[in-house]
């Protein structure tokens, strides 16, 4: 099995207000078909960790490696365009485009061709058609649901075919029926491309369907034994 | 390219971007309007500097070589004072390039050297260096110029007086077609040579108009006068003279339509119609009728009465009745009158009509208006045709022969392929000049006579002398200080004047002889100066010869000087402006920053670089420039192509004239697009439209893209 994210002592400290060493000597290593949920507290740094692991946040201290890959600020935008797919509570869709170009946008920022015929073009309406959106593709995306939004979101996140899908809160904003539709997607993901997910949730129900799951507590990742 | 998508998708406008959207509004007009304004201002002045240099360089030449101080010093010029063969006169330029002696000094016949005389300055085999035909000899090498002539000039101060001869335009004088008036002007001038291969002068040229043609036709008749005052009596050509002058002029003019001179015509009693009833003017005198006045169409009456009224005499309205041969006034109130024979009927000047010149009259003639014409015209919707005498009509149209031009005037309507342009001369009044412009204000015409005067200082007596010229055309000078002064005359005619200052003129500058050197391409002229140095330096006689370009010339200069500093100061204006305009454009990026915040968020979190986010956003900043300066462009070409309009406009607009071209030595303004106008427009507003856009893209890519995130909510 590939390792398609290890990461080593990552450590992460606020300096303001206060100081707060709120990840401690963190290590994490996820493979091809692992689904990984993070569960925690509010506050306790769930969305940093994640976004350091989507190298969105730098780390203070530890190595990152994406899909055996060692993350440095050179190639950090680079694996985030290749390697992750991001999936966001609150969507964050552009608002200004349709769902077909949202579905592209990754894609055109690799500059690869986007054109009608294109193959990502075909791609991206497999994509909308896996998430059961073909009918919404011209769609402005101001104009859909939460539900919808989300499912374009992780259409989007899947574009460049990246190694790990990270997804901060999927379901949060979504009615319970509209979130296991959304969790399923994921879960289908992992399970089927021999990809990874990487939740963080307070769904426990999501969690207990994820292949392992941690707890963040005190700033370290503690194995979270379903039931407990 | 994905960064340049966006930006343009950042920058249409959107009512949820109302502020971005008016901003970036108000910079594209603000930079359109700057890339208007330069390029046509620079396209209006340099197709004005292109227009002085095609007229300084066609009255000059775009080279020049002109004697030194040196020249005028050395033995090889000094010597000619002294030697028989040279007749004891210094030589011009031209002179000593045709003489057969370098050295014309016979020591067996001529007075001796004296002591302090400049020694010669003799070449390798030991003989004077002969500097005019050196000179030459270096013009002949030089062989990668096209087009390249070289042609001595001279230049002479001199006096001209012109007499004005004109058909008197009194009305009401008691004979007043058969005076003439005479007035004269007089003014120091300068004579320079006329260049007959200088074929570039045609563009100079103003085309002759019919005045022009007037004014010969009526001084047909008229022998130059043995004084130069001919204020009083003028002297007719006899028969055979001037039956052949006027033959000659019909051969190559045929008049083809006449019209009424300003004084009126009267109309002769053999060409009444057998009735008419025309409305009249009448001027009274004495509760009697003197004239009658007729305009030529109906409508014209009120203004004709109103004419004469501001005249101060006094006029009643009327019809002019004519039936079985008796003419009489029909005035309010009265009862008709009978007009006496000899009452003139005197039609106002009007339109033109149809006339054929009668060859026969050219048999007892004496004076010009004893030709006779047959005319056909028609007033007040009566039809008059008939013999007519040329008197108080004058030519309104005329056929001109294209290769009988040059025998009258020099025109520019002529054949242009023509390798040499001559003077033309009237064997019987004297040599053709060409005058500047300015003397056409003044009321000359082509075909005015005059006397170029010198002063000529024998041994014994000092005599003016006087040599009758006549007007064959107007040139226009441009630029040149002097132009207003500046006659063209022939060689033969400058050269003898000139040779009467002796050495003194010499002294004053080394402008008034010199070699003119042309070739096609103006662009080659400081290549040509720098050959023609250095081989001036071989022959060594560089220290004799002053080489000049058009640029370099010092009465031009400071001109064109001024029009480059004009252009400089403009151009910082210019700047000015537009670094204010993209001051627009950086609080339009820094708004636009702050609205797209959330999708700068998105578009890292997707992978794009924070180069990709900066060029965004600079990429919005250059296309509001691009575009402002493409739309000022397009509009300053437009501008261009309909100036006249533009400028008209303007002048309506504003009260006054805005631009006039007399002001800018030309006449019409021919701006010619700007390269470097546009590359200024160009270059300029993309690099200041790309540097406005840095700081806010510097602000754009340093946002960090987990705090833009972190913010849960949409």
């Amino acid at each position: 099995m590939s390792v398609l994210l290890e990461a080593k002592n990552i450590s992460k400290k606020f300096y303001h207000p206060t100081q707060i060493e709120i990840l401690k000597n963190i290590h994490l290593r996820i493979e091809g078909g692992d689904s990984v949920a993070i569960i925690g507290r509010s506050g306790e740094g769930k969305s940093t960790l994640l976004q350091i692991f989507g190298c969105l946040e730098e780390a203070c201290k530890g190595d990152l490696w994406i899909d055996q890959q060692l993350i440095t600020s050179k190639n950090r935008a680079k694996i985030l365009n290749q390697k992750l797919g991001f999936v966001f509570q609150s969507f964050h869709l552009l608002e200004d485009y349709t769902v077909l170009e949202n579905i592209l946008m990754p894609a055109r920022i690799a500059r690869q061709s986007a054109g009608l015929n294109s193959p990502m073009t075909k791609r991206a309406w497999q994509l909308l058609a896996q998430v059961g959106l073909t009918t919404r593709a011209h769609f402005q995306v101001r104009l859909l649901s939460g539900g919808e939004k989300q499912r374009v979101a992780i259409a989007r996140a899947m574009c460049n075919d990246p190694a790990i899908i990270m997804a901060d809160e999927p379901s949060g904003n979504l009615d319970r029926q509209t979130g296991q539709l959304v969790h399923q997607l994921l879960l289908d993901f992992a399970r089927q491309t021999e990809k990874a997910l990487l939740i963080v949730t307070h769904d426990q129900e999501l969690a207990a369907a994820c292949s392992r799951c941690y707890e963040l507590r005190d700033g370290q990742l503690h194995a979270y034994a379903q039931g407990n | 390219m994905f960064e340049f998508s966006v930006a343009c998708k950042y920058l249409r406008p959107r009512r949820r971007q109302l502020s971005v959207s008016v901003i970036s509004l108000v910079a594209i007009s603000v930079i359109a309007v700057v890339a208007w304004l330069v390029v046509v201002f620079f396209s209006v002045s340099e197709g004005l500097e292109q227009s002085w240099i095609r007229k300084l360089t066609a009255l000059t030449a775009p080279l020049r070589i002109t004697p030194t101080e040196g020249y005028y010093q050395s033995y090889y010029y000094q010597i000619d004072a002294l030697s028989d063969a040279s007749n004891y006169t210094l030589q011009s330029i031209e002179q000593k390039r045709l003489s057969s002696l370098t050295d014309p000094y016979n020591i067996e016949i001529d007075q001796e050297i004296p002591d302090n005389w400049p020694s010669a300055d003799l070449n390798a085999q030991g003989k004077l260096k002969d500097l005019v035909k050196l000179a030459y000899q270096a013009l002949t090498e030089v062989n990668d110029i096209a087009g390249l002539q070289a042609h001595d000039f001279e230049l002479t101060p001199t006096h001209i007086r012109l007499n004005m001869i004109r058909p008197a335009t009194l009305l009401h004088g008691a004979d007043m077609h058969n005076t003439r008036t005479t007035s004269s002007v007089s003014y120091p001038a300068y004579l320079g040579n006329f260049d007959p291969h200088n074929t570039q002068i045609k563009q100079t040229l103003l085309p002759v108009e019919i005045n022009d043609i007037n004014n010969f036709f009526n001084l047909l008749d008229l022998a130059p006068s043995a004084s130069s005052n001919e204020k009083t009596t003028h002297l007719f050509f006899n028969q055979t003279i001037l039956q052949d002058r006027i033959k000659d002029f019909l051969q190559n003019i045929s008049i083809t339509h006449l019209k009424v001179s300003p004084a009126g015509w009267n109309i002769p009693k053999n060409i009444l119609p057998d009735s008419f009833n025309w409305k009249v003017c009448f001027i009274m005198k004495d509760n009697r009728i003197i004239r009658v006045m007729i305009p030529e169409n109906e409508s014209e009456l009120n203004s004709l009465f109103n004419t004469l009224e501001t005249q101060g005499l006094k006029i009643v309205r009327g019809f002019l009745h004519k039936k079985e041969n008796a003419i009489s006034a029909l005035l309010a109130n009265q009862p008709p009158q009978t007009l006496t024979a000899n009452t003139p009927l005197t039609l106002t000047e009007g339109g033109r009509f149809a006339a054929k010149f009668e060859m026969h009259s050219l048999n007892k003639i004496h004076q010009i208006n004893e030709l006779i014409f047959q005319l056909s015209l028609n007033i007040q919707n009566t039809p008059l045709s008939g013999k007519v005498r040329f008197q108080g009509l004058q030519i309104a149209d005329a056929d001109i022969e294209p290769s009988a031009q040059d025998l009258l005037w020099l025109s520019n309507t002529n054949n242009v392929n023509n390798d040499t342009l001559i003077l033309p001369q009237d064997k019987q009044i004297g040599e053709g000049i060409i005058l500047p412009k300015s003397f056409r204000t003044v009321g000359v015409m082509m075909g005015d006579r005059g006397t170029l005067n010198y002063i000529e200082s024998t041994a014994s007596t000092i005599q003016e002398q006087f040599i009758p010229i006549y007007v064959a055309g107007f040139y226009d000078p441009g630029i040149i200080p002097i132009g207003s002064k500046f006659l063209l005359g022939s060689p033969t005619l400058t050269s003898l004047i000139r040779s009467s200052y002796g050495s003194s003129i010499n002294e004053q500058a080394g402008l008034t002889n010199g070699i003119n050197v042309r070739f096609r391409d103006l662009e080659q002229a400081h290549k040509l100066k720098h050959i023609l140095q250095k081989k001036f330096e071989e022959k060594g006689i560089a220290r004799y010869w002053k080489i000049e370009t058009f640029r370099d010339y010092e009465f031009a200069h400071e001109i064109m000087q001024e029009l480059q500093n004009q252009k400089t100061i403009f151009m910082l204006i210019a700047l000015i402006i537009i670094l204010v305009a993209c001051s627009n454009i950086v609080s339009m990026l820094i708004i636009l920053v702050n609205d797209k915040k959330k999708e700068i968020g998105i578009l890292r979190a997707m992978g794009a670089s924070s180069y990709s986010i900066a060029l965004i956003f600079g990429s919005a900043g250059a296309c509001i420039g691009i575009v402002g300066s493409f739309l000022g462009i397009t509009l300053a070409i437009f501008t261009l192509h309909h100036l006249d309009s533009f400028l008209a406009l303007i002048s309506i607009i504003s009260g006054q004239t805005l631009i006039n071209p007399a002001l800018y030595y030309t006449k019409t303004l021919a701006p010619t697009l700007s390269p470097s106008a546009l590359a200024f427009v160009f270059i300029a507003t993309l690099a200041i439209s790309l540097l406005a856009g840095i700081v806010p893209a510097i602000k754009a890519c340093s946002l960090r893209p987990s705090n833009i995130l972190k913010t849960g909510s949409d």
